[in-house]
């Protein structure tokens, strides 16, 4: 499988006046048309690494790398309105609350029919019939009535799956979802999660899950990508987490609460100051 | 030790009425720790803030240690019961230090010894005394959630009412917390009411459990019955379901049990 | 807000006094607090123009304390020989129609301005604060009735309200003080107000709440601390339109009264000569100029270091 995405050594840097912090120390990762899952806690730079595949990062944070490339394009040397294409269009982002990414004074159908005009050039009749075929992708009922509605008028669920809707509709070849379904409940994120599965696979698209959730991303994503301060701390299959190796995912995976444990104390993560350092 | 009767909460007046909590009973022994599990909107967290007084508009029975509590509360009942809140950014007043914020309950309530109760306080829940003087952007997630299960204990509270305490943390800080509070209950013999929408936490703390839906409690269950996944709600059964992890056939088989969406 | 970890975070490093000032763990209350009040004026002496606009308004208050000794002549000694004298070595900025020289004038005018912003601010803002804290944490009928009470006097514009005052008690510089600060607390109150209400919800306030205390205690010890940045911000950006209508109110005669060197009033007498002797009313003008731009950049700059998001949350 030729790799969608391969990343090496990507490293982003935030220089205030106060301080200088390094979000993502040396990362690097490839991966193909599958789900891959990046797990970490606050502060292990996963949420940065995303944001930096898709140019997000802003000054003063710097992006380097020696090598982003995305279906072959070098995204580094690329000028900033052809990245602009790829933005939107071959890459797309869901981020973990509706209510702060969807535009409030704008109805859910123009946004989403908006955010296909801006990739394809389309007629408005074009783009509303789009934008109601994609809401039904995402089992929306009534996709012509939702399409009125406002974003303060639609559950967090919903506004979930309108997003992943605004963000599917030019047709990306890779997702990165930021925490999409940190902020709902379990019931929903269950269905949510259901119709990213369907999509993802039905279009042959990559998908980039980042989550603190460590569980759901072992039984979501094919692949597994722990972090641990900016740093990569172990990649393995999903199918394979319990019999993973470096002491911080064992760590994580003990210090789980599970329903059938047995109660006691919950064994402690003890950090070992060796893994700011990344893996021997 | 806590009886809870016939308790309903409505917001709003007229047509846009929400019953929020409707004809909710349940009773907590001294000294044990009682989960109330639910999806958001299952009113759980308002049947907490009844309970700790800051709501005061409901109507049932709430009786406390063999004492009916009015709508409003008195500071006895303040010493008697407190609450640890979820957000561990929001619960501690950022222009306050952590000497503030640990001092005011205990001048509140003219206790004397604030110095010593300051520090005790503090190794009670494993922070030294080079914390006292911090600014709460000085200290992480699980440290500020430290000082405030601090604050709450600070009054020798007998009962703690324990708001989604470590929904906020990272899963390691969240096990160091849970391990810190499971301590306290055995150290102190407390009685906790705690609320929550993960099942595993709950399941990890409590010995008895009530879930919510849209309000009303539909099932009472010991853990044991949790764990033995034999619970006979089908709710329960498919928030269990859910909770273990994604499984896309579970998926399919979801229910709507009068959910939004 | 991302807790980044306090592992991979290279802080500034300091010696002795700084360091102790930007300690991650103080000892003591007065280090906590100290530390913070540095680390504050460490981001505020960052922005080159809140440091001239602090700059002004140091050499303000400076004049205004030392100019009896600083003024090269008296304010009030008036010398017709040298009436309307142009610039010189002997009148940097030259004298007005009674020759009495400018530079004196504007110097301990600077007095009066001072005078009149700090009573106007000492004045307003604690009332503003009050009210509006009192009526977003009460909420309800007493809210209403505050809020009523705080839109009509915001309904009067400051001048023509201090036309009336004056014609009703007379000209003079404390009536015009009044005068101003009337019409200057209406928005104070609207932004504490607002920021309490706001606040009202935080679990901080549930939590003190919780622990039995009282409305005055939560209002003074916890919603007036967080309100403080944005009145100070404001009250600071106001002082320029209080400059500016106290020059107003000069202006008109209704302010201070001759021969008190207010630079309104200065301005006012300097109108006639305008043409050929410009100086006379160009420099007061001057003045009120410099200290309004002094303001407004102090405020800029205070904004950006009170604002509560800047403060790493």
């Amino acid at each position: 499988m030729t790799a969608l995405l391969d990343v090496r050594n990507l490293r982003v840097t935030f220089e205030t006046r106060k301080e200088t912090i390094e979000a993502v120390r040396g990362v690097s990762f490839a991966m193909g048309r599958e789900k891959l899952g990046i797990v970490g806690e606050s502060g292990s730079g996963k949420s940065v690494t995303g944001r930096a595949l898709l140019g997000l990062v802003r000054p003063p944070g710097t992006v380097t790398a020696d090598q982003l490339l995305f279906d072959g394009v070098e995204l580094r040397q690329t000028d900033p309105r052809h990245l602009q294409a790829i933005r939107g269009r071959r890459i797309s982002m869901v981020m973990q609350d509706p209510k702060y990414s969807l535009n409030p004074v704008m109805t859910v159908g123009e946004q989403i029919a908006e955010a296909y005009r801006i990739h394809a050039r389309a007629s408005r009749s074009e783009a509303r019939r789009k934008t109601i075929e994609m809401l039904e992708a995402v089992r929306i009922r009534r996709p012509d009535q939702v399409y009125d509605t406002y974003p303060h008028e639609v559950s967090g669920g919903m506004g979930q799956r309108i997003m992943i809707a605004m963000m599917l509709i030019p047709g990306p070849d890779l997702l990165i979802a930021d925490e999409p379904t940190s902020a709902l409940d379990v019931t929903v994120q269950l269905q949510l999660l259901a119709i990213m599965d369907d999509l993802v696979q039905q279009r042959g698209m990559g998908l980039i899950f980042i989550s603190h959730d460590l569980n759901l991303v072992a039984s979501f994503c094919d692949r597994i990508i722990i972090m641990y301060a900016g740093r990569i701390m172990e990649t393995c299959a999903a199918a394979e987490l319990q019999h993973a190796r470096h002491p911080y995912t064992r760590g994580l995976l003990h210090c789980l609460p599970q329903i059938d444990t047995p109660p006691g104390a919950l064994p402690v993560l003890k950090r070992d100051p060796a893994w700011q350092d990344g893996t021997p | 030790m806590i009886t809870v009767s016939g308790l309903d909460v409505t917001f709003g007046r007229g047509s846009r009425a929400l019953r929020a909590v409707q004809d909710v009973s349940f009773e907590v022994e001294a000294g044990s720790v009682y989960g109330i599990v639910g999806e958001s909107g299952s009113g759980k967290s308002t049947v907490l803030n009844v309970l700790s007084g800051l709501n005061r508009h409901w109507s049932g029975t709430v009786t406390i240690d063999g004492e009916r509590l009015a709508l409003q509360r008195d500071r006895a009942f303040h010493k008697k019961v407190q609450m640890v809140f979820q957000d561990p950014y929001g619960s501690l007043h950022p222009r306050h230090t952590v000497d503030r914020i640990l001092s005011e309950p205990v001048t509140i309530h003219q206790l004397g010894q604030v110095e010593t109760r300051i520090l005790e306080a503090l190794g009670d829940v494993g922070l030294g005394p080079e914390f006292r003087f911090r600014y709460p952007h000085q200290l992480s997630g699980g440290q500020r959630q430290r000082v405030a299960v601090a604050r709450a204990l600070i009054l020798e509270p007998r009962i703690l009412l324990l708001d989604e305490p470590t929904s906020a943390l990272d899963v390691s800080v969240q096990a160091e917390v849970l391990n810190l509070l499971t301590h306290l209950h055995q150290q102190r013999n407390l009685t906790y009411i705690m609320v929550s929408h993960n099942l595993a936490v709950v399941a990890h703390m409590c010995r008895r459990i009530a879930v919510m839906n849209r309000g009303a409690i539909i099932e009472e269950l010991s853990v044991e019955t949790l764990r033995n996944k034999c619970p006979e709600h089908p709710y329960t059964r498919q928030l269990l379901k859910a909770s273990i992890g994604y499984d896309r056939e579970s998926a399919e088989t979801l229910e709507e049990f009068d959910l939004n969406e | 807000m991302k807790d980044l970890s306090l592992n991979n975070r290279v802080t500034a490093q300091g010696h002795g006094l700084r360091q102790w000032l930007l300690s991650n763990a103080p000892r003591s209350r007065r280090q906590a607090r100290l530390g913070r009040a540095y680390q504050a004026w460490l981001t505020f002496s960052q922005n080159r123009l809140a440091m001239i606009g602090l700059g002004i308004i140091i050499v303000l208050v400076a004049t205004a304390a030392l100019a009896p000794l600083m003024a090269p002549y008296p304010p009030n000694a008036p010398d017709l020989s040298e009436r309307l004298a142009p610039m010189s070595s002997a009148h940097w900025l030259g004298t007005d129609e009674l020759g009495r020289d400018i530079l004196s004038r504007i110097m301990h005018g600077s007095r009066l301005t001072l005078y009149v912003i700090v009573l106007v601010a000492i004045i307003a803002a604690p009332v503003g604060l009050l009210i509006g804290t009192v009526a977003g944490y009460a909420g309800g009928w007493l809210d209403m009735v505050l809020m009523r009470g705080t839109d009509i006097f915001l309904a009067f514009p400051k001048l023509i309200l201090a036309l009336a005052f004056v014609a009703a008690l007379g000209p003079g510089i404390e009536n015009a003080i009044i005068a101003i600060a009337i019409t200057a607390w209406p928005p104070y109150a609207r932004i504490a107000r607002a920021e309490t209400i706001t606040i009202r919800k935080a679990d901080f306030i549930k939590a003190a709440r919780l622990q039995g205390a009282g409305p005055t205690r939560l209002i003074w010890g916890h919603v007036v601390p967080l309100c403080l940045s944005s009145l100070i911000v404001r009250v600071t950006l106001d002082m320029a339109g209080i400059i500016l209508t106290a020059a107003g109110l000069g202006f008109l005669g209704l302010g201070a009264q001759p021969p008190l060197p207010e630079w309104g009033a200065m301005i006012s007498s300097g109108r006639k000569f305008m043409l050929d002797q410009w100086w006379v009313a160009a420099m007061p003008g001057i003045a009120i100029f410099v200290v309004s731009l002094g303001f407004n950049l102090l405020g800029d700059g205070l904004r950006d270091v009170l604002d509560p998001k800047a403060e790493g949350r």
